[in-house]
């Protein structure tokens, strides 16, 4: 009885905060400052832009103005429609190729042996070279770009793909061996799953640079896609439409990484109940 | 709860060992010659009978440009003015980079605040910083200086964040519960825990900067090797192109598999070599 | 009836610089009804030799044949590590090994499951479940085959003391009403005491020492004298044989 009384004289204060220390605690919680940053950022680029030289950094609100523009008469959804199209071919391709050619390297030491260092050359080779190089090739004919996708994801999906392969745990494999379990299902049930991180590396990894190049190209070698109408806006000294064509590529980049990746990856990895939340935003390794 | 642990992403994706065969077996090293054989053979064939020499310049051609660009004065005079902005932009990106993946490695506020922003800049397009680099600074140095640390600074924090929640907890309770001091603790637990990822760190955020190097370089730059590629674009001149692209892999495997990877090796001499 | 035939197999390696025997002159019969353990100090070949009975690996020279009725029998392998598919569900687990999927197989499969005592469990997620409860699916796996032998290679020896004498009583009953002719390694001489009728010593370097017909009435409680006095007895031949690392 006692302990009872004691209790709901201390329980007012406890359990109902005042309405400052629960804003307080809301506003220090990851979620809020997810949340917190682009308003630190916004709030920055407003307090600075007016102090660099000759006004060069537009105002938030003249880009904001300049993105509502580009996003009614078209030219965002042009733009990015193309260099998809452009990107999902050439990538396919790479895919394709780079499957096949990884697998070759994972299961044969002397593939693996002869193509290694040209992965390696490949993931170095500046994709700005790929650029200049198409450009000159083909000028503004439509598989300069592709082909620039095609090189950019080839070498990505070519590791991931042989690094799986020689992945596959020779234990499991041993006990598909010990059970006589047919080849087929072996290679449905234990084989291509146990790849599947590595597909999926591959496909993110692969996508990513295939994108960094595809855009690269279209400066040199095209006239249409989001890499020519940046190239265009520094061309006519348009600062708030580069800025408004940056802040596109960070959505279309939220975009591809919530909808697609967050959604693979969790269906992917499914298994692992610990870890198929984590793996959806921070990839653990970036290659350049 | 299971005890099993399973790895969580193919944690190598950057082959190791180039340039000292590492990764390929020294049983394989005919194989591996045969495909330098087949490469140069295939592009010399494709020279001489199929394209225009300045479509595609032999190999042989390529080599007598760089030859030609290295004995000109102004090789070194670039060369140098890239590794300058290099260098700044590196450590710059570096130090920041490594502050904020502590940051986010130890506390969840943090994580939340950096998270998106290293995702957004991880998957933009390097030509978007250059761009936005040279609006800002024009012809100077600071254009591919910035845009080496906007390009370089979330590959440097990504692998940070990841050194730090590699910290053991198991070792650091040990220390903690034989009352090692702080200091001892950080020196012998915590500091060999997070340098390995510290040179991935660096190799991945070195090999990101010799390409947004060239590339801020080439749109307005005031000087180095993007420039030099400018130029031979402009000329149309294949081989020039491709000479300075030959240079910059070079200097860049260089860097990272010649220069980190030895610092690294010493750095971890005690570290078993047979885990094949 | 299934029959286990070893004739002079021999097994060499290719070691670092020189070969390694991991197995030298081993013959040994073992049919029907018998649990036989393998036991040895660890590196004496005893794991090798169960992946050769399972196809895993060749010998270097030598026979061996696991038959039933003369043609060639079906073998269950009970691994270390449960060694199950980490993407698929227990259930899909078990069905992985069958010869055929039907009504049957998956009644068979659930049957051994419940036999375990994880009939429940049957769309969890391997990773979801203890290490116990992983071997013993890795168990249920083995028997659901309804294999003519059954090999198993220190199935208790990553699980606590608790758990381990759980899974000993279970794999006892379930042998007892199943009949087969059980393989066992393990290094744990309380352990073989415990369980089979024959224990089959080997030594470092894959030499088959000795024979020894444990006669004691099942079940077993390994806290009894006679089976306590064995555990000794067997021990004691280690000594003599001079196995003991000093």
């Amino acid at each position: 009885m006692q302990t009872t009384t004691r209790a709901s004289a201390t329980t007012p204060s406890a359990a109902r905060p005042s309405v400052w220390t629960r804003i307080g605690r809301a506003l220090t919680t990851p979620r809020a400052a997810r949340i917190t940053f682009p308003v630190v950022f916004v709030l920055l680029w407003q307090l600075i832009a007016p102090l660099i030289p000759s006004r060069i950094l537009p105002m938030p609100a003249e880009v904001a103005e300049e993105m509502w523009q580009m996003l009614t008469d078209g030219t965002v959804v042009d733009a990015f429609s193309v260099s998809l199209l452009r990107l999902l071919i050439g990538f396919s391709i790479a895919l394709v190729v780079g499957g096949i050619l990884g697998l070759a390297m994972g299961v044969s030491p002397r593939i693996n042996a002869m193509l290694h260092d040209f992965v390696v050359v490949g993931l170095t080779f500046p994709y700005l070279i790929w650029g200049l190089l198409v450009a000159m090739w083909w000028g503004f004919e439509p598989q300069g770009p592709v082909i620039v996708v095609i090189i950019a994801a080839l070498p990505y999906v070519m590791l991931n793909v042989s690094e799986g392969v020689r992945d596959v745990s020779k234990e499991l494999r041993d006990m598909a061996a010990a059970y006589e379990v047919p080849e087929a299902r072996s290679m449905r049930h234990l084989v291509l799953p146990s790849l599947s991180p590595f597909f999926f590396a591959s496909l993110r990894y692969g996508l990513a640079n295939g994108w960094k190049g595809l855009v690269l190209a279209e400066v040199f070698a095209a006239v249409s896609g989001a890499g020519y109408v940046i190239n265009e806006f520094r061309d006519y000294g348009n600062f708030a439409g580069i800025i408004s064509m940056a802040l596109y590529f960070a959505i279309f980049s939220i975009i591809v990484e919530r909808l697609v990746f967050g959604r693979l990856s969790r269906w992917v990895f499914r298994w692992r109940p610990s870890i198929a939340a984590e793996v959806t935003e921070i990839p653990e390794t970036v290659t350049p | 709860m299971a005890t099993r642990t399973v790895r969580t992403a193919p944690r190598k994706l950057l082959p190791r060992g180039w340039l000292s065969g590492g990764d390929v077996s020294p049983k394989y090293q005919t194989w591996r010659l045969a495909g330098y054989v087949l490469f140069i053979g295939v592009w010399q064939l494709l020279s001489t009978f199929y394209f225009e020499p300045f479509v595609l310049p032999s190999p042989l051609e390529v080599i007598r440009e760089m030859w030609d660009i290295v004995r000109s004065g102004d090789f070194w005079v670039n060369v140098w003015a890239t590794i300058k902005h290099l260098l700044i932009g590196f450590s710059i990106a570096f130090v920041l980079g490594t502050t904020i993946g502590i940051m986010m490695g130890r506390s969840p506020y943090w994580d939340g605040f950096f998270r998106d922003y290293v995702m957004l800049t991880l998957t933009t397009p390097g030509l978007v910083f250059a761009l936005i680099a040279v609006m800002i600074f024009g012809l100077s140095t600071f254009g591919p200086i910035v845009a080496i640390v906007l390009t370089s600074l979330p590959h440097v924090t990504v692998n940070v964040v990841e050194g730090v929640r590699a910290i053991p907890r198991d070792l650091s309770d040990m220390a903690q519960a034989f009352g090692v001091n702080r200091r001892t603790r950080i020196r012998s637990i915590i500091l060999p825990a997070v340098a390995p990822f510290l040179f991935t760190a660096a190799r991945y955020g070195f090999a990101i900067a010799w390409k947004i190097t060239a590339l801020t370089e080439l749109f307005g730059g005031a000087d180095g090797i993007g420039i030099q590629i400018r130029v031979q674009f402009q000329f149309f001149n294949i081989a020039g192109v491709l000479a300075w692209a030959f240079f910059l892999v070079g200097f860049s495997l260089i860097t990272e598999r010649l220069v980190l990877q030895r610092i690294e090796d010493h750095f971890f001499r005690w570290r078993p070599k047979a885990f094949v | 009836m299934a029959t286990v035939n070893v004739q002079h197999l021999r097994k060499v390696f290719d070691g670092q610089d020189r070969p390694v025997v991991a197995l030298d002159d081993v013959s040994f019969e073992a049919s029907g009804h018998t649990f036989v353990s393998i036991v040895g100090p660890s590196g004496c070949g005893k794991s090798t030799l169960l992946n050769i009975l399972a196809g895993i690996e060749t010998p270097t020279t030598g026979q061996v044949e696991i038959t039933e009725n003369g043609s060639r029998a079906r073998v269950g392998y009970v691994f270390q590590a449960p060694r199950l598919l980490p993407w698929r569900s227990v259930m899909d687990n078990m069905l992985f090994v069958q010869k055929e999927r039907s009504a049957e197989t998956t009644e068979r499969a659930t049957r051994y499951l419940d036999m375990v005592g994880l009939a429940e469990h049957h769309t969890s997620w391997p990773a979801q479940l203890s290490g116990g409860m992983q071997q013993r699916v890795g168990i249920a796996r083995a028997f659901s085959i309804e294999p003519d032998a059954l090999l198993m290679d220190e199935p208790f020896s990553h699980l606590d003391a608790i758990t381990a004498r759980g899974l000993r009583r279970e794999l006892y009953s379930i042998w007892q009403e199943t009949k087969k002719t059980v393989l066992f390694v393990t290094h744990d001489v309380g352990e073989a005491v415990e369980l089979s009728n024959r224990i089959v010593i080997l030594a470092k370097g894959g030499k088959l020492r000795q024979d020894v017909a444990v006669d004691l009435p099942y079940p077993r409680d390994p806290a009894d004298d006679q089976v306590a006095l064995m555990k000794a007895d067997v021990l004691r031949q280690f000594e003599e044989l001079d196995l003991i690392a000093t």
